[in-house]
C-alpha cells in the first residue's frame, strides 16, 4: 500500500486522475478505515489522505444557507455555536456521536460518504434537505444528499471525484435528532431520526413537517407517509403512527430485530412529534 | 513512644499507578527481543469433524515465512487439558469447534505468521455439529468426547421429599444465563526464548505461571526445572488468563524449540473471541418449598453448563455453582445436580465469580419469585432465612465466624432507603423505576475440590541497604495484588511501603503456589508473608538487640526502625540491614500458607465446601424506558463482608470493577455465535459498559474478620462482580411489572415485557 497527502486541490485531482479507481481508497478521519482494516478487510494499492488539504474543512455562514466542508471534524461541528442555534438536530447528532476521540477525528465529509445506514449526521442532513457539492475533473456539481447515497456504502462519486463540501439551507423551524444506541456512548445506532418542524402553537399543528430516519432501511429515509398525513394537523398521531411502515424496511441483525426497530421507532416518534406538537 | 501508622486498612496509592498512567508500563506486546520471530495459529473452520489432510505448502509462498508445526511436532505429550485430559495442545484428528487450534505458523512478521496460517489448508470430513445444550443433550452417538456430559457434582443434604411435603408453597422457576466475553483490553500473548542449555524461559500475559510451566515441559518432554515462566504486567485477565495462555505458550514452545528463537504470539482481538473461554453459560431449574412464613424449608436444583468444546476448567466451575446453588441462606434439606455438557462452540473456563454470578442470578431471581408469591417484601424474605454464626451452609458447613451477610443486607437496604423506594414504585409516565436486591456468598480459595493446591508462598528478602524485595507465586493482574501485598509486608516489617519492590511473579522464585484465581491473593499470600514473618522478624530482633545492647523481647520493629520500647532507644532499618549481613545472619525468608484440611465428601457434597465464605449483598436502582425498553442503572449499593479491607480505596476500586462487570452481563453484553462463529467479536459489536453506562456506585464495607485471614480479610476480587446481575434483574422485574428471568435484559426483551 503506497501513502499519499496531497497538500491542495488541484494536486489531489491530478493525483486521482493518475490512480487506478479500483484501486484507491481516501482517508479522512479514517474512525471508519482504519477498524475496517483491523479486521481483515484487504488493503489498497493507494491510501490518498486529504487531511492536507486546509480549503476542506471549516463552516461557513453563506446568508441563506451555511457550508460545511468535508473535512470539518465532528467536534468542530458540536462546538460551533452556528450549528447549535440554527441546525440543533445536527448539533444532538454530533453530541451523541460515537465518543470524545472519535469526534476528534471522525469528519462530516467521512460520515456521508462512508453512507452507513446508520450513519448519526445523515438524518439530520436529509432533514434540512442538503445539498453536497462534488469536485472532479470534469468541474463541480451539487446533488441532493439522498440522491448522493445509493445504498449501504454506495455513493453517486464518479472515479476520481472528491466530496467537497454540504451545504445547508438555514432551517426555517425547529428540529430535533434522536438516537437509540445499545450504550450510552460508542454505540451504532439502533434506529436514528431528525425531525425539522414548523408548528403553529396556537392550532397546535404541523405546518410543516419532515422526518428522516436511519438504520430502518439501506439507507436513511423520507417518512413522507407520516408527515403527509400531519401537514396542517397534529391530532390523532398514535393512530397513524403505523404510516411509518410504509417508508421503512428494517433487518435483523446483531443488534436488534426489525420488528423491535419498528416498534421502537414509532413509540419514540410518536411521543417526540406529540411533545412537539404539544408544548413548543 | 513515638506515633505508629499501621499499614493495614491504610488507603495506599497504588504502586503500579504511575507507571501505568505515564503509559511506561512495559506489556508483553512491548517487548522485542534480538532476533525474534512470530507465530499464529492455524486453526479449525468447521465446527465438528475429523481432519483428513493438511496442507501447509501455500504458506511457504508469504515473504518471511520460516515453518509451519503440527501435531507430529510435539516431541513431548499432546495435551493441555488442566483438570480433565480432554484437550489436545494440537488437533490431529477431531477438531470440535471453530478455533480448534491444528498448527502453528512461524515467521519472521506478526503479519506474515497470520498471513501463512491463513493459507494452510486443511480437509475436513464434517459431523453435524452441537451448537446449544439442548442439542448436546440428545446425542445418542457421535459424541464430542468419550460422552457429550464433561462432569457432574451434587450436593444431597437432608430429605427432599419430606421437605416438599412440610412445604405450604411450593414454587418453580427457570433461569437461564449467557456466555460472558472477558475483553481484558490485553489480548492473549507470549514470548519464549529458547536458552542455550537446553532451558526455556517463558514471558506472558498469565495469571497461572505453574499451569504454563507444567504445560510447556509437557509438550516439549522435558522437566519442569528447564522451564521458567515469569509473569508480565497483566493488562486485564478476569480469569481468561488462567488455562488460556497454557496452550499460547506450549505452543509457542515448540516454535522456539524448532526454530531456536525467541517466539512471539499475540491473539490479534478477532480470534481471541473465537478461540478462547468465556463465562459458561448455564440453564437452571429451581423448585423450592417454603413455610407460608417465608422460610426455607427444601430446594431441588438442577444445573446445566454449556462447557463449550473442552472441558477447560468446567469441572471446577459446576463444583463452585453447585456449592452455593442456594446462595446465603439456611435450607435444611436440599438436592442439586450440577452437569457441564460439551458442545462445539468456544470452551467455557474461568472468568470472575466462576459459576457464582450463574447461580447467584438462579437463587435470587427465585428469592423474588417466593418474595411475589408470598406477598413478603424481598429484603424481610432474605432476612429471615440468611445465615448466621453457628448456622450451616447448604453444603451443612457449620459457619463459626466471619459471616456478615445480615450486616450486608442490612446496611445495604437502609443506605438505599429500601423500604421507601421499594414501595414508592408506581410511576406510570414514560420511565419506570424499580429497585432489587440481590445477596451471595463466595468460598474463598480453591475449596475441597482443588484443596491440594491451595497452598502459597511469600519470599522477603533484604538487602543491605535496607530496601526490600517480595517475591510472591500469584498474579497481579489488575486488581492492586502487588499494593496489597506491599501493605502486610511493610506492615510486619515495620518499614515503609516505599522500601519494597514486588518482583514479577517466576516459577524461579517461590515453590509452586497454585493458580492465581478465586480471589485467594490476599488471603494466601497475605497469610504466607506473615509466615515469612515469624522467621525474619525474631532475626530482624535479634540484630537490633545485639545493637542496641538490650533484650530482643523489647525490640519492636516500626517507624522504619527497630525500638528499644523501654529506653526508646532506635536504631534505623537501613543500619539493622547491614548489620543483618555483616553478623551473618539470615536476610531473607520463605514463608509458606496452606488452607487448612476440609471436611467434605465429594460423594454427597456435603461438608466444608470451602475453609470460608465472603458476602455481598447488591442493591439496584434502574430507570426504564416504556419507549424503547433501555434499561439505565441509577445506583448500585454494594455492601461486602471482606472480613477487613487491608486497602480501602483499591477495594472500592475492585468493587466499582466488579458493577460495572455485572451490568454488562445484565444488560449490554450480548455474545453471539452464528453457525459456531462468533458475530460479537469487537468492542463495536460485543457492548461493554462505558464509564457513561456504568452507575453511581457506593460500597459498604463490612469488617467482620475472619479468624484465618491475614488481619481479618477475606477475599473480594470476584464477590464484587456477583449479585450486580441478579440485583438489577430483580429491579427491572418490579419496573416492569415481569420477570426477568434471563440475560441480558436487551431492549427488545424489556420492552416486550412491558406489553
Amino acid at each position: 500500500m503506497k501513502y499519499y497527502r496531497p497538500v491542495s486541490e488541484p494536486e489531489l485531482l491530478d493525483l486521482l486522475g493518475t490512480l487506478d479507481q479500483s484501486n484507491y481508497t481516501l482517508l479522512a478521519g479514517g474512525t471508519d478505515l482504519m477498524p475496517r482494516f483491523e479486521s481483515g478487510m484487504e488493503l489498497p494499492l493507494h491510501l490518498v489522505d486529504l487531511k492536507g488539504i486546509d480549503c476542506f474543512s471549516g463552516i461557513n455562514d453563506r446568508g441563506d444557507n451555511i457550508e460545511i466542508g468535508s473535512l470539518t471534524t465532528i467536534d468542530a461541528l458540536r462546538k460551533s455555536d452556528l450549528i447549535h442555534q440554527s441546525f440543533q438536530a445536527l448539533w444532538q447528532a454530533t453530541d451523541q456521536f460515537a465518543a470524545t476521540q472519535i469526534r476528534n477525528r471522525a469528519t462530516i465529509g467521512g460520515n456521508i460518504c462512508n453512507a452507513s445506514p446508520a450513519g448519526d449526521t445523515l438524518p439530520p442532513l436529509y432533514a434540512y434537505q442538503a445539498q453536497v457539492r462534488i469536485i472532479g475533473p470534469a468541474g463541480e456539481r451539487q446533488v441532493p444528499i439522498a440522491d448522493f447515497i445509493s445504498g449501504p456504502g454506495k455513493t453517486a462519486l464518479n472515479p476520481s471525484e472528491i466530496l467537497f463540501s454540504v451545504i445547508l439551507p438555514k432551517a426555517a423551524g425547529f428540529s430535533t435528532f434522536y438516537k437509540l444506541g445499545l450504550r450510552q456512548a460508542m454505540a451504532v445506532s439502533v434506529i436514528n431520526f431528525a425531525v425539522v418542524a414548523v408548528v403553529d402553537r396556537e392550532k397546535k399543528v404541523f405546518n410543516k413537517l419532515t422526518i428522516a430516519a436511519g438504520s430502518v432501511a439501506p439507507t436513511v429515509k423520507y417518512l413522507n407517509k407520516l408527515a403527509g398525513a400531519l401537514q396542517n394537523n397534529g391530532n390523532g398521531i398514535d393512530g397513524i403512527i403505523d404510516l411509518v411502515d410504509q417508508d421503512i424496511s428494517p433487518i435483523d441483525d446483531i443488534r436488534a430485530t426489525a420488528a423491535y426497530r419498528r416498534k421502537a421507532l414509532k413509540n419514540i416518534l410518536a411521543f417526540t412529534l406529540k411533545e412537539l406538537v404539544n408544548k413548543r | 513512644m513515638s506515633k505508629y501508622q499501621s499499614q493495614i486498612g491504610r488507603s495506599l496509592p497504588r504502586v503500579d499507578a504511575a507507571d501505568k498512567v505515564a503509559g511506561r508500563t512495559r506489556y508483553l506486546t512491548d517487548i522485542y527481543l534480538d532476533r525474534m520471530v512470530y507465530a499464529y495459529p492455524i486453526y479449525s473452520t468447521i465446527s465438528f469433524g475429523t481432519i483428513v489432510a493438511i496442507d501447509p505448502a501455500p504458506a511457504a509462498a508469504v515473504p518471511g515465512f520460516i515453518t509451519t508445526l503440527l501435531a507430529l511436532d510435539i516431541p513431548g505429550e499432546n495435551q493441555v487439558g488442566v483438570i480433565i485430559d480432554d484437550q489436545p495442545l494440537l488437533a490431529a484428528e477431531t477438531v470440535r469447534f471453530k478455533g480448534d487450534v491444528i498448527g502453528v505458523a512461524v515467521a519472521e512478521t506478526e503479519s506474515a505468521a497470520h498471513r501463512a496460517a491463513q493459507l494452510v489448508q486443511v480437509q475436513y470430513v464434517e459431523e453435524q455439529p452441537y451448537l446449544s445444550i439442548d442439542v448436546s443433550k440428545t446425542a445418542q452417538s457421535k459424541y464430542i468426547h468419550s460422552s457429550n456430559i464433561a462432569c457432574t457434582h451434587r450436593v444431597d443434604r437432608g430429605d427432599i421429599s419430606q421437605g416438599f411435603a412440610a412445604a405450604d408453597r411450593i414454587i418453580e422457576a427457570d433461569l437461564v444465563t449467557p456466555y460472558q466475553e472477558h475483553y481484558y483490553l490485553e489480548p492473549q500473548g507470549c514470548i519464549v526464548v529458547p536458552e542455550t542449555d537446553g532451558r526455556y524461559t517463558v514471558y506472558g500475559s498469565i495469571q497461572c505461571i505453574y499451569y504454563v510451566q507444567k504445560a510447556v515441559a509437557r509438550a516439549l518432554g522435558i522437566p519442569f526445572s528447564k522451564v521458567t515462566v515469569i509473569q508480565t504486567p497483566i493488562g486485564g485477565a478476569f480469569g481468561g488468563k488462567e488455562d488460556v495462555p497454557s496452550e499460547l505458550c506450549a505452543r509457542s514452545a515448540l516454535a522456539a524449540r524448532v526454530v531456536g528463537r525467541p517466539v512471539k504470539m499475540v491473539y490479534r482481538r478477532h480470534d481471541d473471541a473465537q478461540l478462547t473461554s468465556k463465562r459458561h453459560p448455564f440453564q437452571m431449574h429451581y423448585k423450592i418449598g417454603v413455610t407460608n412464613d417465608g422460610r426455607l424449608l427444601v430446594a431441588e436444583i438442577n444445573l446445566v453448563e454449556n462447557a463449550g468444546a473442552y472441558a477447560t476448567l468446567s469441572s471446577v466451575v459446576s463444583y463452585r455453582a453447585a456449592m452455593q446453588a442456594m446462595g446465603p441462606y439456611v435450607i435444611p434439606n436440599i438436592k442439586v445436580l450440577s452437569t457441564a455438557y460439551y458442545t462445539n462452540l468456544p470452551p467455557a473456563g474461568a472468568f470472575r465469580g466462576f459459576g457464582s454470578p450463574q447461580a447467584t442470578f438462579g437463587h435470587e431471581r427465585v428469592m423474588d419469585h417466593i418474595a411475589d408469591q408470598l406477598g413478603i417484601d424481598p429484603v424481610e424474605l432474605r432476612l429471615k432465612n440468611v445465615l448466621r454464626p453457628g448456622d450451616m451452609t447448604l453444603t451443612g458447613h457449620q459457619l463459626k465466624a466471619s459471616v456478615g451477610i445480615e450486616a450486608t443486607i442490612k446496611q445495604a437496604a437502609d443506605a438505599a432507603d429500601w423500604v421507601n423506594r421499594r414501595r414508592k414504585n408506581t410511576s406510570n409516565g414514560r420511565y419506570r423505576f424499580g429497585i432489587g436486591i440481590a445477596a451471595s456468598h463466595y468460598g474463598n480459595c480453591l475449596g475441597a475440590a482443588g484443596w491440594a493446591m491451595d497452598g502459597a508462598a511469600a519470599k522477603i528478602q533484604i538487602r543491605r541497604d535496607g530496601s526490600v524485595t517480595l517475591a510472591y507465586g500469584l498474579s497481579e493482574m489488575g486488581q492492586g495484588a502487588n499494593t496489597v501485598i506491599t501493605q502486610m509486608a511493610a506492615e510486619v516489617l515495620g518499614i515503609a511501603p516505599e522500601r519494597i519492590i514486588v518482583l514479577d511473579p517466576s516459577t524461579d522464585l517461590v515453590p509452586d503456589s497454585g493458580p492465581g484465581v478465586a480471589s485467594r491473593n490476599v488471603v494466601m499470600t497475605g497469610n504466607a508473608i506473615r509466615n515469612a514473618a515469624s522467621q525474619i522478624v525474631p532475626v530482624l530482633k535479634s540484630a537490633a538487640a545485639e545493637m542496641l545492647e538490650t533484650d530482643p523481647d523489647r525490640i519492636e520493629l516500626r517507624n522504619d526502625s527497630a525500638e528499644d520500647t523501654d529506653s526508646g532507644n532506635a536504631v534505623n532499618f537501613n543500619d539493622l540491614a547491614n548489620h543483618l549481613f555483616i553478623s551473618n545472619r539470615p536476610m531473607d525468608s520463605l514463608g509458606w500458607w496452606h488452607v487448612p484440611a476440609l471436611k467434605y465428601d465429594p460423594e454427597t457434597g456435603v461438608g466444608e465446601a470451602y475453609f470460608t465464605y465472603s458476602y455481598s449483598t447488591h442493591i439496584a436502582l434502574v430507570k426504564v424506558d416504556s419507549l424503547t425498553g433501555l434499561v439505565q442503572v441509577e445506583k448500585i449499593w454494594a455492601a461486602h463482608d471482606i472480613g477487613r479491607a487491608i486497602n480501602p480505596a483499591g477495594l472500592e476500586g475492585q468493587v466499582e470493577g466488579g458493577v460495572a462487570q455485572g451490568i454488562g452481563w445484565a444488560l449490554t453484553e450480548h455474545f453471539q455465535t452464528k453457525n459456531g462463529s462468533v458475530i460479537t467479536p469487537n468492542l463495536s459489536t460485543y457492548l461493554v459498559p462505558t464509564t457513561a453506562d456504568v452507575s453511581q456506585v457506593q460500597t459498604i464495607l463490612v469488617e467482620d474478620p475472619e479468624p484465618l485471614g491475614p488481619w481479618g480479610a477475606k477475599g473480594i476480587g470476584e464477590p464484587a462482580v456477583i449479585p450486580t446481575a441478579a440485583a438489577i434483574a430483580n429491579a427491572v422485574s418490579q419496573a416492569v411489572g415481569a420477570p426477568m428471568d434471563s440475560l441480558p435484559m436487551t431492549p427488545e426483551i424489556v420492552l416486550n415485557a412491558l406489553d
